[in-house]
């Protein structure tokens, strides 16, 4: 996506300096939501200033549309994700990732309940979290495929319900969830390794980094 | 009355941490983990894992130069 250089004239009508105003507000609120949202799907600060810059465009080009009172973050959201997958499509080179293994729903916890080491030093799904807490889960949540990444933002970083998800993607609610499990089956696995390796530097002969001396 | 059993939590344990549950099953869901020790722990770590996962993932702020960019797309004078 190139430079956005535009002049309000795009948006066709003239805009009043209500609408401006509303719109501006708009901006204020959600601003730091959006571009948070498009950093974790793009894992990239320029292009999520693009995509950002990008859906606020479109949203004001189509504000006239908009009926106030209805769920304004959704409707960015929306527009966020479409200009997202349109952009997405055309440079994307990566195939839509199936994993065969059925893991579970519940890869870290069982993890923790089954880890021998775990259990001997003592409350293993407190270790784990704690493992957790010290993990890089963005680079984690970056890593997890498309679409099943996008689903896992928007419910458990954005906390949209299924039916809100199912409309900004514009996908059945039963697509949400079937992307939605598998991407956080997906990053669960991904924090699993992370924490394991937490664990190994741990017990290796070098001393715990994170302790005191 | 039916009593589910730990299964069935599991089968519905993210639509119900989710509040995606309907109201009958979240009832029923809700009853057996107040009851479960082994559920209640796990829909504990899961809560608690999601809440890691939100607070380390959130709380971007948009680069000054993104808000700049912005206002000129209003045409805000300056």
């Amino acid at each position: 996506m190139g430079a956005l250089l535009v002049t309000p004239e795009h948006r066709g009508v003239e805009a009043s300096a209500d609408d401006r105003a509303r719109f501006e507000a708009l901006v204020a609120e959600h601003l730091d939501g959006l571009y948070g949202s498009a950093l974790r799907l793009t894992r990239n600060r320029a292009a999520a200033e693009d995509l950002v810059q990008d859906t606020f465009l479109k949203a004001w080009r189509s504000f006239g549309t908009f009926e106030a009172g209805t769920n304004a973050r959704a409707w960015l959201y929306k527009i966020l994700m479409n200009a997202y997958i349109d952009g997405y499509r055309r440079s994307s080179r990566l195939p839509e990732e199936v994993d065969q293994e059925d893991i579970g729903d519940f890869y870290l916890y069982a993890k923790a309940q089954e880890s021998e080491q775990y259990r001997k030093a003592g409350d293993p799904e407190e270790i784990l979290l704690s493992r957790v807490m010290d993990a890089d889960v963005k680079e984690a949540l970056e890593r997890v495929p498309e679409p099943f990444r996008a689903a896992v933002i928007l419910a458990d970083l954005e906390e949209f319900s299924y039916k809100e998800i199912a409309e900004i993607l514009d996908i059945p609610v039963g697509t949400v969830m079937s992307r939605l499990y598998r991407g956080r089956r997906h990053l669960q696995r991904l924090l699993w390794d992370y924490a394991r390796r937490a664990g190994y530097g741990r017990d290796a002969a070098s001393p715990p980094p994170k302790v005191p001396s | 009355m039916s009593e589910i059993d730990c299964n069935v939590v599991l089968e519905r344990l993210w639509a119900f941490l989710d509040g995606e549950a309907d109201e009958a099953s979240s009832r029923e869901l809700e009853a057996h983990i107040e009851a479960c020790l082994h559920c209640r722990e796990h829909a504990d770590f899961e809560r608690r894992l999601r809440a890691i996962i939100k607070a380390k993932c959130s709380g971007e702020r948009a680069p000054l130069a993104l808000r700049a960019a912005l206002d000129r797309l209003l045409g805000d004078p300056g």
